[in-house]
């Protein structure tokens, strides 16, 4: 058994190495660097993002501000 | 996996942060950091006031105001500590790829449902059902509630579910029953079916004169009812009406402790028990035209 598997090495390491298309390694590092650059939003998109969270800010810390102080905001007695 | 999420999206510090400053956790959530984003808004939204509130609750009422001091500093550090993770967090991550849940509608639903939502939910949670806060604008109730005070009333009271019953002595907060927009503070005097008696300055409940202890001039006495007493003042120069009635079921009466200048059960009438929104526990802010009355500051009311 093993004598068989030796033989079946050997005939693949007498073959010829498979051939690499032209241009082949230059198209893989192109993907490659492609994918690890940035992806810089448009200025629009940005802006958008900025205005978005302005916009929620300010909505967002006055129901923030009413739940840390609520229990001291203090409602007026009339008598 | 989309083309979207291989691609690099360094994290922003800042925006980071100040996406944890709107809403504690939203900035660990931008970073891709759920578990801290979750632990974080829980901290801060219910362990923090909600849980601290209920703690104070059931401590004496000396130590109420500390304990709600203690919770307010607690939220404060969750806060802060959110948007300084946050923006630790996102420096870490010069090289980051967005999750598959993390999008525009993802984010603005957390905003929607944990900022708009569950937050205010929360506030009116613990106004109405737990404590609130009140200022007291008038000197009806003097000596013993002095106007400027603001002071915490206790809303766990006279309800359906509730342990705490109305009890002669207590300083109640209630709606006035002539305008319900309006709150009043006084004190119960008596309860449903009671019979009450004024003579003079004197007051009688189920025959049992109120009267422990007056100064000299009769104007400032002392009145006690079971293991309650407090004081009370009467001016000289303003008669006093007599009166006698048995207070109807369902409602009680009210006096005010500065009795000549109270307008209480003796011209409204009677206080139904449903329009008590809570009993007075503790000063928490005294304000003179001159400064702050820093000998009130945690006076137990009750």
């Amino acid at each position: 058994m093993q004598k068989d598997k030796q033989q079946e090495l050997d005939a693949m390491l007498s073959e010829d190495c498979l051939q690499v298309p032209d241009g082949f390694a230059q198209r893989v590092m192109q993907e490659i660097q492609a994918s690890q650059q940035v992806d810089k939003p448009s200025f629009v998109s940005q802006g958008l993002q900025w205005f978005a969270l302005a916009g929620g800010f300010l909505l967002g810390a006055q129901q923030l501000l009413s739940f840390v102080f609520g229990v001291w905001l203090a409602t007026t007695v009339a008598g | 996996m989309s083309k979207v999420m291989l691609e690099n999206h360094p994290r922003k510090p800042l925006f980071a942060a100040l996406m944890s400053a709107l809403l504690p956790g939203f900035g660990q959530l931008y970073n891709g950091e759920i578990n801290k984003a979750i632990w974080v808004y829980v901290s801060f939204a219910i362990l923090a006031i909600p849980m601290g509130i209920v703690i104070a609750l059931y401590l004496p009422s000396s130590l109420m105001m500390f304990a709600l001091v203690m919770a307010l500093v607690a939220v404060l550090g969750v806060w802060l500590f959110g948007i300084v993770d946050a923006w630790r967090g996102a420096a870490k991550q010069s090289e980051y790829h967005l999750k598959s849940w993390q999008s525009s509608g993802m984010y603005v639903l957390v905003l929607v449902l944990f900022g708009f939502l569950a937050l205010p939910l929360l506030t009116n949670y613990v106004r109405f059902h737990q404590v609130e806060s009140f200022r007291i604008p008038s000197g009806s109730m003097s000596p013993t509630i002095v106007r400027g005070d603001f002071l915490f009333a206790d809303k766990r009271y006279s309800c359906a579910g509730c342990k705490q019953a109305v009890q002669r002595g207590d300083i109640v907060v209630f709606a006035n029953p002539n305008n319900r927009t309006l709150y009043y503070i006084k004190r119960v005097i008596a309860l449903p079916e009671d019979h009450v008696q004024i003579r003079g300055n004197e007051i009688f409940v189920n025959g049992q004169s109120l009267l422990t202890e007056s100064d000299q001039s009769q104007l400032v006495i002392t009145e006690s009812l079971g293991d309650k007493r407090w004081k009370v003042q009467w001016d000289a120069s303003k008669a006093s009406q007599g009166l006698e009635m048995v207070v109807p079921a369902g409602e009680v009466f009210v006096l005010g402790d500065n009795r000549s200048a109270s307008n209480d059960s003796r011209t409204f009438g009677t206080v139904p028990l449903q329009d008590l929104v809570g009993k007075a526990r503790q000063v928490w802010l005294s304000l003179a035209e001159d400064g702050v009355r820093w000998g009130r500051l945690g006076k137990v009311l009750n």
